[in-house]
């Protein structure tokens, strides 16, 4: 027992001794910082370290460090991922793209990989402003207000700038998805009164759509325990009259990506997009999704 | 030192100095150290039940008539009827102390004492109960290891009931222990039993488990002796539960006003409260649970991680060497081998009853998730006692090693064993203040290692007062914070307790907010995308971190 006593005792101290301190964040986000380029994606391993991760790319990126990174839906069309590591971790992420280069601060370690990099034609998000909006038969406005609410429990906060359709609105939120990750997407509620459409006027279309959809945590896990009980939510795309495919988001799917892949006739063409959101169930379904319209290597 | 466990020596005034110089020399401690723990959630809304009660109370010490009238009782005590009102009534007697002669350093530790006193006198206790069952060596081993778990050391702190129930229950316990033998303890019994009640509904299964313990150990043990020809040596009358059932009740209703009037109505809306208990969201082992089912291992692992792992492996050795003890009577022949014997009060059951009895109610897939190791800190009392009678017998094989080897040294054994086996309880102990809820043992890898294995990092929104030299140094005069998981109340005691400096507001609306801040627990990710979407950035200004795991983050509104 006295050896036991003297392990545990040293153990604590080793345990201390290996945590990475607020420098070695710094210096490995500045040197990250310091190669930054359009279209680089970050993740961290564990995941709990991800407000270490912020709070350092915050400081040393400023406002380059924004919500479509921390939120990033997937890493479609981004072009490098600077992966953060810390206690010998992993990112889930590091299966993608090739390894290009690593260096340790500190305790911190830091991979960057090259991505396939598919050419961003548009993103449906970014350009959210430039869509029109109607729910049922009503037509709904783009309004600039004040963000508010939030709290616990209090769901997405939606971006200043949104469509309102009377009591709702259609906009660019960050929803808490299944698994607790932020994913920043367009807040599509389904409607009792018919379908939801967001409607896009001239979208470039490369080879492919690459959608990514999913609940607010709190509905789709009501739902999924015990039980699935939630109606599925349908996500329809189409180009003029054209369908060009379909997603169905069922409880238990949580963000999930579905890519479509455009016509040959339609590549390299520009057309009408709508996007249109159909369910049985118009409460507790705060259906989000992002995408992007891609080409080919840039 | 004695090698025998049985038998101990007559427990006599000494032994009552020793507890009370425990129980002294703890509150001291937490009396020191309180005013680097935040005021947490539910004792917030205690301060206000407190201040409530004192309203009354004043009215009652001044002799004023109104103090006894329906009207005036539900005034004062519907606050925070969900919990009976022994502890609050002691916080607010505490609190009118403070108003009239100023005794404490700060408004939190005048809330805090009472529960501080009751909690520390479980050490007194469980220094005698170790000490009559087992040796002085044994109950003093057990009382220190009890104090020493990191989060015992936490919730001894607060003006909440963990601490306070663990001390009643124990209290009843030994008192039904030493009843069997000594009839006259069966009113003391009675009567601690009804303050019991009276500090939380923990008390309401321990009936149950003494009742277990009477009819299957004690009761079975006793006629086969007799039946034999041996003189009797327990009471074979339930004296205590009589006590129980007659002294109980009544002490339950009569210490709580708000059940003086309508009172079976009244009891059916707090045990109501109870029974449809609402889950807690809590995350572990990877996995964040807002129902049912509730894990079953759940208390086991929570123990094995936050019990220092020395005091863990000496509780099962303990065990392991009192098992035949505990064994049913008529059950010895399956376990020939060794030389525990069980006493007449089959005391290794009773504890080791006590122990499992909570946990196990925990275990069950249909009981409410509460999270946490606080509604089973009992459990941990009656495993310090299974540390303590290994630690007697290291202490034991050490010193018969001195004696061969090296005489002189012999006597140092046993304070050597004690300190040595303690060591890594004090050091982790120490290093988990003030992020006790946070803190996790070498053996889940410290806090980092149980942010790895998916372990729940806090509750209640304590960890604000740790950012209180942040935000002292760092925000501009008016500023106002959007708090998350901490309660107004407990707010704004940092206030009161001169801790954050007073032109530091709370604010209830995260847009117009200075500063927000996020309490990270797995299901308050969504707070931080709440502030990415109000403020546009994600980025926060400040993180608040224990051994390099995020406890707060601090946002900046780039428009303030």
């Amino acid at each position: 027992m006295l050896p036991l006593a003297c392990v545990e005792l040293v153990g604590s101290l080793v345990v201390r001794a290996r945590v990475p301190d607020a420098n070695d964040w710094n210096v490995a986000a500045e040197a990250v910082a310091s190669e930054w380029q359009e279209g680089d994606a970050v993740t961290v391993a564990p995941r709990w370290a991800d407000p270490l991760l912020r709070e350092a790319m915050g400081r040393a990126l400023g406002e380059r460090f924004d919500r479509s990174i921390a939120g990033s839906p997937g890493l479609d069309g981004d072009t490098r991922l600077w992966a953060f590591s810390i206690r010998g971790h992993d990112s889930p992420l590091l299966g993608e793209g090739t390894f290009e280069h690593e260096a340790t601060y500190g305790r911190v370690r830091v991979e960057r990989r090259r991505l396939p990099g598919r050419l961003v034609l548009f993103d449906f998000v970014d350009k959210l402003e430039s869509a029109s909006a109607t729910r049922g038969e009503r037509s709904c406005s783009l309004t600039h207000a004040r963000a508010s609410g939030g709290g616990l429990g209090a769901g997405p906060v939606m971006a200043a700038s949104h469509f309102s359709c009377g009591g709702d609105v259609i906009g660019e939120t960050v929803i808490e998805d299944l698994h607790f990750e932020p994913r920043r997407c367009i807040s599509m509620r389904p409607s009792g009164m018919g379908s939801v459409t967001l409607r896009y006027d001239d979208v470039p279309l490369g080879e492919a759509l690459v959608l990514h959809a999913g609940l607010h945590w709190v509905d789709e896990r009501h739902h999924i325990e015990p039980e699935h009980t939630g109606a599925p939510v349908m996500l329809s795309v189409i180009a003029g009259e054209r369908s060009l495919g379909e997603l169905t988001h069922r409880d238990g799917d949580g963000w999930a990506s579905y890519t479509i892949a455009v016509p040959e006739e339609l590549r390299g063409t520009r057309q009408p997009l709508s996007f249109v959101v159909q369910s049985e169930q118009s409460h507790d379904r705060s259906f989000c999704w992002a995408g992007r319209s891609l080409g080919g290597a840039p | 030192m004695r090698t025998a466990l049985e038998h101990p020596a007559r427990i006599g005034p000494r032994d009552h100095l020793i507890g009370a110089a425990l129980t002294a020399a703890y509150v001291a401690l937490l009396l020191a150290t309180s005013s680097d723990i935040g005021m947490a959630r539910d004792e917030g809304f205690y301060v206000e039940a407190g201040e409530s009660y004192a309203g009354w109370w004043r009215l009652f010490l001044d002799g004023d008539e109104s103090a006894l009238e329906q009207a005036t009782i539900d005034r004062y005590w519907s606050v925070n009827h969900e919990h009976p009102s022994l502890p609050k009534s002691l916080f607010a007697l505490s609190w009118i102390a403070e108003e009239r002669f100023h005794l404490f350093a700060n408004h939190s530790a005048a809330f805090r004492f009472p529960g501080m006193v009751l909690s520390a006198l479980s050490l007194w206790l469980l220094y005698l109960f170790g000490a009559r069952a087992y040796s002085r060596y044994v109950g003093l081993f057990a009382a220190a290891a009890y104090a020493l778990i990191p989060t015992v050391f936490y919730h001894s702190h607060l003006d909440c009931f963990d601490g306070p129930i663990v001390t009643m229950l124990t209290w009843v316990t030994y008192l039904y222990w030493r009843s069997l033998t000594q009839p006259r303890f069966a009113i003391l019994a009675g009567v601690a039993y009804g303050l019991c009640l009276e500090t939380k509904h923990n008390a309401w299964i321990l009936p149950l488990v003494l009742l277990v313990h009477f009819l299957g150990f004690v009761l079975p043990a006793e006629l086969a002796s007799r039946r034999v020809g041996h003189r009797p040596r327990v009471n074979l009358r339930p004296d205590w539960l009589i006590a129980f059932a007659l002294l109980g009740p009544p002490i339950f209703v009569m210490l709580w006003p708000w059940l003086w009037n309508d009172t079976v109505q009244r009891f059916g809306e707090y045990a109501g409260f109870h029974f449809g208990h609402t889950h807690y969201n809590t995350q572990y082992l990877g996995t964040t649970y807002f129902g049912e089912p509730s894990p079953s291992s759940f208390p086991f692992v929570e123990t094995l991680f936050t019990v220092p792992l020395v005091i863990v492996v000496l509780a099962v050795l303990g065990i392991a060497m009192r098992f035949r003890a505990m064994l049913p009577p008529g059950t010895l022949g399956i376990w020939p081998r060794g030389t525990a014997v069980p006493d007449v009060r089959r005391t290794d059951a009773m504890l080791f009853g006590v122990m499992l009895a909570p946990m196990v109610v925990l275990a069950m897939p249909w009981t409410p998730i509460f999270g946490g190791n606080k509604h089973f800190l009992v459990a941990f009392v009656n495993l310090a006692l299974f540390a303590g009678i290994a630690a007697h017998r290291v202490a034991v094989v050490a010193s018969t090693e001195l004696k061969q080897h090296a005489r002189a040294y012999a006597p140092l054994a046993a304070p050597f064993v004690f300190v040595l086996l303690l060591a890594p309880s004090i050091h982790e102990t120490e290093h988990s203040h003030p992020f006790g809820l946070s803190h996790y043992t070498w053996i889940a890898g410290g806090p980092p290692g149980a942010a790895d294995l998916g372990m729940m990092r806090q509750f209640w929104g304590f960890t604000t007062r740790s950012l209180t030299p942040w935000l002292n140094a760092n925000a501009p005069e008016g500023s106002r914070v959007w708090l998350c998981d901490t309660l107004p109340t407990s707010f704004e005691m940092l206030h009161r307790d001169e801790l954050l400096r007073r032109d530091i507001h709370a604010a209830y609306d995260m847009a117009s907010a200075d500063y927000a801040i996020v309490h990270h627990e797995e299901h308050f990710n969504e707070v931080d995308y709440q502030i990415w979407m109000t403020w546009g950035s994600p980025a926060p200004v400040h993180v608040l971190t224990y051994d390099g795991v995020p406890i707060i983050s601090v946002y900046a509104n780039p428009h303030r």
